[in-house]
């Protein structure tokens, strides 16, 4: 079976954003003996989203959003809706943006990391079985979540370049014409 | 060639599509994809797990001689006062035997033990969680109250395979029927806010007026048996603070739980004998 480049992509999306949801999950057991954790959830939507073309980037999103679903006491589709809705927004506005510059993309992923934390809390909160939750906790959350996620953004977006150049067999600056 | 309008709008219109068809699938299918992708990440979880023990072990090969000797000296000591606890513990499961079958007393024996290494802990504002390295295969049900050495860790809400979720008492999430130790009124426990840097805490209500707790005479908190999941008698906190309710018919209170939850590494499953 021959794989198409879409599908290809597709793979090293999905690989990637698996290998950060497995070192997120590492992190947070380690974190969790001090009170903190952390939510990097943006990245795996961000790179696919500003580079990609749109029904590529909107598959990984759901499918990363689903594996995340799995792991997590909320109803199942919870983070693969979200994950699709914050892809489909930065979609919508990556013309208006330069999508090459890291910083740029290191921006938008921590704008969309803010937004996504806000909305789980939003969604979680609005339970009919009323949560409490630390307000004080959440905002430490939030900000070393913030702190961390811009200083290994870099690496991660390096990493699914990295892997988009290794299936194409060429540098990312010729592969990156054929993607979008 | 479709309007501009239509082409611009057109991403969220396919976000609208996947939404009303994940909406109308099957709650059996959204079930079973669940379970798949669950089951596909575990084995790399409980891999992870598998290494960090490894790790512990080369970290304990580095000590020397003399730190394992005094190591294995403190540990003798504490072995032989167990061994000691466990030769009265037989004795008195042989009286309490004795005299449930003279009085044609039910059995208190409801549960066996099932040890389980923590593969995960996800302790976040949200929810508070472990996942432990037994499940289906080793009789694990849901439901199935957790403990260690502290009391109460939680309740298994997940069981797969080869693992378990268990839903921690510090979790929002969690509440239950508790009384104080040496009073057998019940009152209502809720895990609760879990502040940064610091134990984990959680809530009590309903507390009749005439009990006290403060810092200084601080009251244990014990599961009632009532609800039927957890059996009486288990330790669940340490009541620190009672304050009159708004309505001034009961106190409120805050829990200290114990800090050591948040770092467990191995828990015991109570198996109801008889399914819950």
């Amino acid at each position: 079976m021959k794989l198409t480049d879409s599908q290809r992509r597709l793979i090293v999306i999905l690989a990637t954003g698996w290998v950060l949801l497995w070192l997120s999950r590492q992190a947070n057991h380690l974190l969790a003996p001090v009170g903190i954790s952390l939510w990097l959830t943006s990245l795996l939507i961000t790179l696919p989203a500003l580079r990609l073309n749109f029904r590529t980037g909107l598959v990984g999103s759901f499918v990363l959003g689903l594996a995340m679903d799995a792991w997590s006491p909320v109803p199942f589709g919870t983070h693969a809706i979200l994950l699709a809705f914050a892809h489909v927004v930065v979609f919508r506005i990556r013309n208006r943006i330069e999508t090459t510059e890291v910083t740029i993309a290191v921006i938008v992923a921590l704008i969309t990391n803010l937004a996504l934390f806000v909305a789980l809390t939003m969604l979680i909160l609005s339970h009919p079985g009323g949560v409490m939750v630390s307000s004080l906790r959440l905002l430490t959350d939030l900000v070393v979540s913030q702190i961390t996620l811009a200083l290994i953004a870099p690496w991660f977006f390096a990493l699914q370049e990295r892997g988009l150049e290794l299936i194409f067999r060429v540098p990312w600056l010729t592969a990156r014409t054929r993607i979008g | 060639m479709p309007p501009e309008r239509f082409d611009t709008s057109r991403p969220f219109i396919v976000l609208g599509l996947v939404v009303l068809i994940w909406l109308l699938v099957p709650a059996i299918i959204k079930r079973w994809t669940q379970v798949g992708f669950y089951e596909l990440q575990a084995p790399v979880e409980v891999s992870a797990s598998y290494v960090r023990e490894l790790q512990d072990y080369w970290a304990w090969r580095t000590r020397s001689k003399t730190e394992i000797y005094s190591a294995y000296q403190d540990l003798a000591g504490v072995a032989a006062q167990y061994a000691h606890a466990a030769e009265e513990n037989a004795t008195l499961r042989r009286e309490i035997e004795r005299l449930e079958n003279l009085l044609r007393l039910p059995t208190f024996d409801r549960y066996r033990t099932e040890a389980a290494r923590v593969v995960s802990r996800d302790l976040n504002a949200w929810w508070q969680q472990l996942v432990i390295r037994k499940g289906l295969n080793h009789g694990i049900t849901e439901g199935s109250p957790v403990i260690f050495s502290g009391g109460v860790v939680g309740r298994v809400s997940e069981v797969h395979l080869n693992t378990s979720v268990v839903d921690m008492i510090s979790s929002p999430r969690v509440r239950l029927a508790a009384s104080f130790e040496g009073d057998d009124r019940p009152v209502s426990y809720q895990g609760g806010i879990n502040p940064p840097l610091s134990r984990p805490e959680a809530t009590v209500e309903f507390v009749p007026l005439d009990l006290y707790a403060d810092a200084t005479e601080p009251k244990a908190l014990i599961t009632s048996g009532l609800g039927g999941v957890f059996p009486r008698g288990l330790r669940l906190g340490t009541v620190i603070l009672l304050e009159p309710s708004p309505d001034g018919l009961f106190k409120t209170g805050e829990v200290w739980l114990d800090p050591r939850l948040n770092k467990l590494t191995e828990v015991a499953v109570l198996v109801p004998l008889e399914p819950l």
